[in-house]
């Protein structure tokens, strides 16, 4: 008697996976990329040692040019071979020109509005039209390389003046910080950090202080990234760290900017921006030019 | 333009000093080319940059080995694709590792080692360097930054000797802190050449 209940059951259980494997669906079985084991809920989260690059290397040369892994409920691809990136940053482009909503786009990055945050679409659009003609374009490039040329003969002769008497040690990380946040602050507002006002070098530290909280804060480095749920509870702060920062941020962009409402001669990105607002005003709002001076791409 | 224009041009460029350190016959070669091409009238100038391949390829060749972002900026796909003849649902994050792509030994010879011989007459071939990212959301700012790489490191080099601090080469580990930078901050000696000392004053 227990054995008729053995087979029948056993029965049931064939019948089941027949109707599971053999009837069509409706739906096919996705055909994803090869995958390492992953664990429940986390996916491959394990994995990922830093170095990243160095250990998501190591995963491609084990499991091929393309690799599908799981951070926690967002699904990822791993490529490594040119011709998959050439068919994903050329067929496939338009598909792939979104950016992954992380908490940092939206609390950082003027809630996604940035060139560098913003999905596809027409604002994006505008916004690299925007860069390609007001701020990279050749023409712009030129008019502004003398700024690069004095900046970098500051920094030689800072160099010169330690160095008349013989070889001097110097700390290359430290000098060229220095050198790209001059050239790109004279491009975008036209000022100079440095020198004997002690105001402007209150300010500069400052500003250098809050650039190096954002990249600290930047990149996938937040838990309620990978599992999404999370988003709603600011479980840890980092919600409140990043609004107290993007502020603190916007008070120091809106100020380079009013500074140029009182001085509209210079030759600055910050100008460039103003005569786009003087002219379309409900398009080019303060955060996207704020945004722009910001960040790009 | 502030956060992406600022740590990732100056670690760039700390990258390329480095290199240059562990291998004074670059160096040499590439101050060679300066004082030829320019001479001693004038320091190095954006418009100057298309006679100087070598220090071009100098740039390229650091950049191949030392992509700061090494993953590229993250994508995600709006809808389903197939990808190397696999799907790919819709909403999936693409990381393209260009740093794997730029030491993969098939397609680079002797990649880890710093050769900028290697640029020489080189094709830009598709897919195989792209320290700026690739398709439309590459980096708008490439054109910027390669002006800027080669006129502070062609300035440095035009004008100034420089050497490892003791002796000792650079350690070249590298580490993630968002960007791929070196473990500490490097330091190196440095000396005003005699004959650019009018020059900078």
């Amino acid at each position: 008697m227990p054995n008729t209940h053995l087979y029948s059951l056993f029965g049931f259980f064939l019948l089941v996976l027949a109707v599971k494997f053999l009837l069509p669906t409706g739906k096919k079985r996705k055909n994803l990329p090869p995958s390492p084991p992953a664990i429940p809920i986390i996916g491959h989260l394990h994995l990922l040692k830093q170095p990243i690059h160095r250990t998501l290397e190591n995963l491609s040369r084990k499991y091929g040019p393309i690799v599908f892994l799981r951070f926690g409920s967002r699904s990822v691809i791993l490529v490594s071979s040119p011709s998959l990136a050439e068919e994903c940053f050329t067929k496939n482009d338009i598909n792939f020109a979104n950016r992954p909503p992380f908490l940092n786009g939206k609390h950082l990055h003027y809630n996604f509005t940035t060139v560098a945050s913003a999905n596809y679409g027409d604002h994006w659009r505008n916004l690299r039209r925007i860069c390609a003609i007001e701020i990279f374009s050749s023409s712009r490039l030129n008019s502004s390389s003398g700024i690069r040329r004095d900046e970098i003969k500051h920094l030689a002769r800072r160099l010169q003046q330690v160095s008349n008497t013989g070889f001097a040690k110097v700390d290359l990380r430290s000098m060229f910080t220095d050198l790209t946040f001059n050239i790109v602050m004279r491009m975008i507002a036209g000022k100079r950090y440095y020198g004997e006002d002690v105001n402007l070098i209150e300010e500069a530290k400052k500003f250098k202080e809050t650039m190096q909280e954002y990249a600290d804060l930047g990149g996938l480095t937040n838990l309620a990234d990978v599992f999404p749920i999370f988003q709603s509870v600011d479980y840890n702060g980092f919600v409140k760290k990043c609004v107290g920062l993007s502020k603190r941020m916007d008070l120091i962009l809106q100020g380079l900017v009013d500074e140029h409402r009182r001085d509209r001669d210079r030759n600055t990105m910050i100008n460039h921006l103003l005569t786009l607002q003087d002219s379309q005003p409900e398009y080019y709002t303060e955060d996207i030019i704020k945004g722009l001076i910001l960040v790009i791409d | 333009m502030l956060l992406a224009g600022t740590r990732t041009l100056s670690t760039s460029l700390e990258w390329a000093v480095c290199n240059l350190l562990n291998h004074p016959d670059v160096e040499r070669k590439a101050r060679e080319e300066l004082d030829t091409q320019i001479g001693q009238d004038h320091t190095v100038d954006e418009a100057d940059i298309s006679k100087l391949p070598y220090l071009q390829s100098v740039i390229l060749e650091s950049l191949r080995l030392h992509p700061v972002v090494p993953l590229l900026a993250p994508h995600m796909s709006s809808a389903d694709c197939t990808i190397g003849g696999y799907d790919v649902p819709a909403g999936t994050i693409l990381f393209a590792n260009a740093w794997g792509i730029h030491r993969d030994p098939t397609l680079w010879n002797d990649p880890t080692s710093f050769k900028p011989e290697r640029f020489e007459n080189w094709k830009s071939e598709a897919y195989t360097h792209m320290p700026f990212g690739m398709g439309r959301r590459a980096c708008p700012g490439e054109g910027l930054a390669q002006r800027i790489m080669a006129i502070t490191l062609g300035s440095l080099i035009q004008c100034f000797e420089w050497e490892k601090v003791d002796g000792k080469d650079i350690d070249m580990t590298d580490k993630m802190h968002t960007l791929m930078c070196r473990v500490e901050p490097a330091e190196a000696m440095c000396r005003v050449r005699p004959d650019m000392v009018d020059l900078l004053s």
